[in-house]
């Protein structure tokens, strides 16, 4: 296991480290990826996405500034990689052109409890999907990297106060949803 | 932050989170002692976040590594682009016109002097080139 911290890993790169990036992929691709899974809903996508993001994260090094802020910044690229996305979907679902996504299916194998509480978990990440696409991001980093509000501030360039203004208003949303499933 | 008395409002959330600091906590948490709207504002909040918490991350199945490298390494290389292959053009035209030019002139002359003429130049070329190769040598005694 490498010791060396993300913020010297970057060092190592921008001086044109490919070492480095595998290791610093080793870390988080995992966390990148689950984030862009329940921002986008297709594996796919969030795939290419994920190899976009480090590729990104490589060209970049040499203007990245070691502050300790590594993952603010890596969840920055992502973030903004999703959200434009969103984007190009949601024009082509206009135009025509894509499907809205699917919800992920279950195995209908479970007991009746079990079963529920799944339904209610995928009915709220379909809600979660409806949710403006900064409540999405916010809600999303909050929950698949447990980042402190301090750092939603700094991955979405923004004020905690605003952070908890968009967790507030998401969650609200969210249990208006609930209200109909519980 | 609320003041005391208030409903929670928008810290909902920052309570549930965690994300207010002790102070606050303290408040928040007497409002609610006393306050069951609020109560039930912080329950629905509270099984929200733990609802979308039990929905398992995706896993990624084999690394993206390769695909990334692959890009970087093909960064690396050089890449034809508009403005080169455009020169790049413009000379196999320029050296076509030229070509052209000087078979012209070949053919106005008759072949003796054409002959001549190459056997000329290509003296000549072999003796400059020669002379600039070795200058401290006899071929510079030799002309």
């Amino acid at each position: 296991m490498d010791n060396r911290g993300d913020d010297e890993l970057m060092r190592t790169i921008a001086s044109g480290d490919e070492d480095g990036l595998r290791v610093l992929m080793e870390r988080w691709e995992r966390p990148v990826f689950g984030f862009l899974v329940r921002m986008l809903q297709s594996e796919e996508d969030a795939r290419e996405l994920t190899s976009e993001t480090f590729y990104r994260v490589y060209r970049n090094a040499p203007s990245y500034r070691a502050e300790g802020k590594f993952k603010s910044w890596l969840f920055r690229i992502s973030g903004n990689l999703a959200r434009s996305a969103l984007r190009r979907k949601r024009i082509l679902r206009w135009v025509g052109i894509d499907e809205a996504p699917e919800p992920r299916a279950s195995p209908s194998t479970q007991p009746d409890d079990v079963l529920e509480a799944r339904a209610r978990a995928e009915a709220l990440e379909v809600a979660v999907q409806s949710l403006p696409a900064r409540q999405r991001q916010a809600i999303l980093l909050r929950l698949e990297t447990g980042m402190s509000y301090r750092e939603i501030a700094d991955t979405m360039h923004t004020s905690v106060s605003a952070v908890e203004t968009l967790l507030h208003r998401a969650t609200t949303r969210l249990k208006q949803r609930m209200g109909g499933l519980t | 932050m609320n003041p005391d008395g208030e409903h929670l409002g928008r810290s909902v959330a920052a309570f549930v989170d965690g994300e207010v600091d002790e102070r606050a906590r303290a408040r928040l948490e007497t409002h609610l002692s006393q306050c069951s709207s609020c109560r039930s504002e912080v329950r629905d909040a509270t099984l929200v976040r733990e609802t979308l918490s039990s929905v398992s991350s995706s896993e990624l199945s084999g690394s993206t590594w390769g695909e990334v490298r692959a890009r970087i390494v093909r960064d690396r290389q050089p890449v034809w682009t508009p403005a080169m292959a455009l020169a790049a053009t413009a000379l196999l035209a320029a050296g076509i016109f030229m070509g052209s030019q000087l078979a012209g002139a070949t053919t106005a002359r008759d072949s003796e002097t054409s002959t001549e003429l190459w056997l000329t130049l290509g003296s000549s070329l072999q003796t400059e080139t020669l002379s600039g190769l070795y200058t401290d040598t006899p071929y510079e005694d030799a002309r």
